[in-house]
């Protein structure tokens, strides 16, 4: 009776020992790196004539730790 | 046409700006632009510019007019000229070095706005023919148009 309290307790103590380990052993990983982020990826021009030029400027965000490089832009 | 900041440090912002020369584009049209970065995540990101591009003057059904037929039974053909602005359009003459196979006469529809231009054959002989109407108009942004004409006369 008193060995099977005891192991019980063992037992118990053991769980709660890993239990309360592995949550404080876990962290997030850290951010490492560029993260390129955009608000808006596409744009829509209101009707306009032949011959017009049309720009618009999307803005770019780096929410990491690193330094964010744009390599190139491409379009079709 | 694309400009961008090349660099952008931690928690910064950059511009991607992206151009069209609408010269180049009819109607509704959808720009795709990649923009590759060295964000391990994602490598690529694309950005679209959508929109609608109206001609100053339209011609309907096209700026193409076929004359077949048999000689002195050729069907004429027409089209119209739409000004597309707010501003009434005036055309101011029309030419053309295909006076000896066809004859053209130009109506108001509704006027500064629509017009019909109307084309008859006038071969004497049988045979093809291909050339242009020259239309120019009062509009600096477009003084003139130019229609394709293709003639092909029988003798039955």
């Amino acid at each position: 009776m008193k060995s099977d309290f005891l192991r019980t307790s063992v037992v118990l103590f053991c769980m709660i020992a890993i239990f309360v380990y592995g949550s404080l052993s876990y962290s997030a990983p850290p951010e490492v790196g560029p993260i390129i982020h955009f608000r808006q990826t596409s744009h829509t021009f209101p009707i306009v004539f032949e011959g017009t030029e049309l720009t618009h400027t999307f803005v770019v965000s780096n929410k990491g730790t690193a330094t964010l490089n744009i390599k190139k832009v491409t379009h079709s | 046409m694309a400009r961008y900041d090349r660099v952008i440090p931690p928690g910064g912002k950059g511009n991607i700006t992206l151009s069209i020369d609408s010269s180049s584009v009819r109607g509704e049209f959808e720009k795709k632009a990649i923009v590759w970065s060295d964000d391990l995540e994602k490598r690529s990101v694309a950005l679209y510019l959508t929109g609608k591009v109206k001609p100053h003057i339209s011609l309907k059904p096209g700026g193409y007019l076929s004359l077949w037929g048999v000689k002195g039974r050729v069907p004429s053909e027409h089209l119209e000229i739409i000004n597309n602005h707010d501003k009434p359009l005036n055309i101011n003459c029309i030419k053309s070095v295909l006076k000896d196979h066809v004859r053209w006469t130009l109506k108001e529809v509704k006027s500064g706005y629509v017009y019909k231009l109307e084309v008859v054959d006038i071969s004497k002989t049988t045979g093809d023919y291909t050339g242009h109407l020259y239309v120019r108009t009062d509009n600096p942004l477009k003084p003139e148009l130019v229609i394709i004409i293709n003639g092909h006369v029988s003798e039955k």
